[in-house]
């Protein structure tokens, strides 16, 4: 990566940054980000990409003069793919017109479950979109691996937290079959989301 | 990840994502091209849309800045023009130059003798005298 000078302005930084990007950066990077799609709802990488930049040339994402561009780019795209999955709060207040309506009588107190994200509207769509958009795509991936029972193995082990040494001796997998397996899995998501559209 | 209870498919997700993720990580160059050939993906081709994307977004930026700048400067100019000359009559102008030109003879070098001005050559030296700051421009007393 070339040295960012620190009396450059910010189209001039980044200018700088993307010409010290070679080729294989560009490859790893957009390898990653194809990982950050699955429930977002967006098809390339390039759209993330254009969406971090684009908040970094209106302001509403800052780059520091100290942070080198590879970590905050990177950073700034799987922070905005969590906006998409609606992974971060952006609403902290909740209107009393909000709150669902029920007997005078009711059990819960109305004053506690202000706050609560869960009860605003609108929220409670978007948040069951992006969940639905969520289980479509991990849906995909089960489908795509259901006659695979060593991947399957892999995924389930991914997420139930066993590690890969508890798999191989609970389930009699050599390392370079736990290892191969992995990378199947890899490979397959790859194609399964290519992070380009077809040409 | 909080917020997310373990069975949202999200959840489920981050945690193969942070996996994925690490793996490219730990992936060679080497490696790297070589699944993308395995893909038919061309590394090359990939690069150039990162950085035609960011290259096409940059130029916008700059049009933009470059735009709003001179609608900036468009607007100043316009609020100068608009600020209205305040100077004193014609005859207050003679009396008050002619005093200045006393006090001041120096100054009086740079003017043709002073005795027969048209009203506008007036007019000109109270501005230049303005301009120079030998004149205050809101001087309209006597």
């Amino acid at each position: 990566m070339i040295e960012q000078n620190e009396n450059l302005d910010l189209t001039q930084r980044i200018e700088f940054a993307i010409a010290g990007y070679s080729s294989i950066d560009f490859l790893r990077l957009y390898r990653k980000a194809n990982y950050l799609l699955p429930g977002t709802g967006l098809v390339t990488t390039i759209e993330l990409f254009n969406e971090a930049l684009v908040r970094t040339l209106e302001g509403t994402r800052k780059w520091p003069q100290n942070v080198a561009f590879e970590a905050y780019i990177w950073n700034a795209m799987k922070s905005i793919a969590d906006g998409y999955r609606n992974l971060q709060s952006n609403k902290e207040e909740i209107l009393s017109t909000d709150l669902i309506q029920s007997d005078d009588d009711q059990a819960i107190d109305p004053i506690a479950e202000l706050g609560h994200l869960s009860l605003a509207v609108d929220d409670g769509l978007i948040e069951q979109e992006k969940r639905q958009q969520a289980e479509i795509d991990l849906t995909k991936i089960e489908n795509y691996f259901k006659d695979d029972d060593e991947v399957t193995l892999v995924i389930m082990a991914i997420e139930d937290g066993i590690s890969a040494r508890d798999l191989c001796s609970s389930y009699e997998m050599t390392t370079t079959k736990y290892e191969t397996a992995r990378k199947r899995f890899r490979r397959g998501i790859d194609r399964l989301f290519p992070g380009r559209r077809k040409s | 990840m909080n917020k997310l209870s373990r069975s949202d498919p999200r959840y489920k997700y981050r945690l193969l994502e942070i996996e994925l993720i690490s793996d490219i990580d730990k992936t060679s160059d080497e490696k790297l091209i070589a699944d993308a050939i395995e893909d038919g993906l061309d590394s090359e081709a990939i690069s150039q849309e990162f950085r035609l994307a960011a290259m096409n977004l940059l130029a916008q930026s700059r049009r933009k800045l470059f735009a709003e700048t001179k609608i900036k400067l468009e607007k100043s100019k316009v609020t100068v023009d608009k600020t209205p000359v305040t100077r004193p009559s014609i005859e207050q102008m003679k009396v008050r130059i002619q005093a200045l030109f006393a006090n001041k003879p120096d100054l009086a070098i740079a003017f043709r003798n002073g005795a027969s001005q048209s009203e506008s050559d007036w007019v000109t030296l109270w501005e230049d005298l303005v301009e120079m700051g030998i004149i205050k421009r809101d001087d309209t007393n006597n």
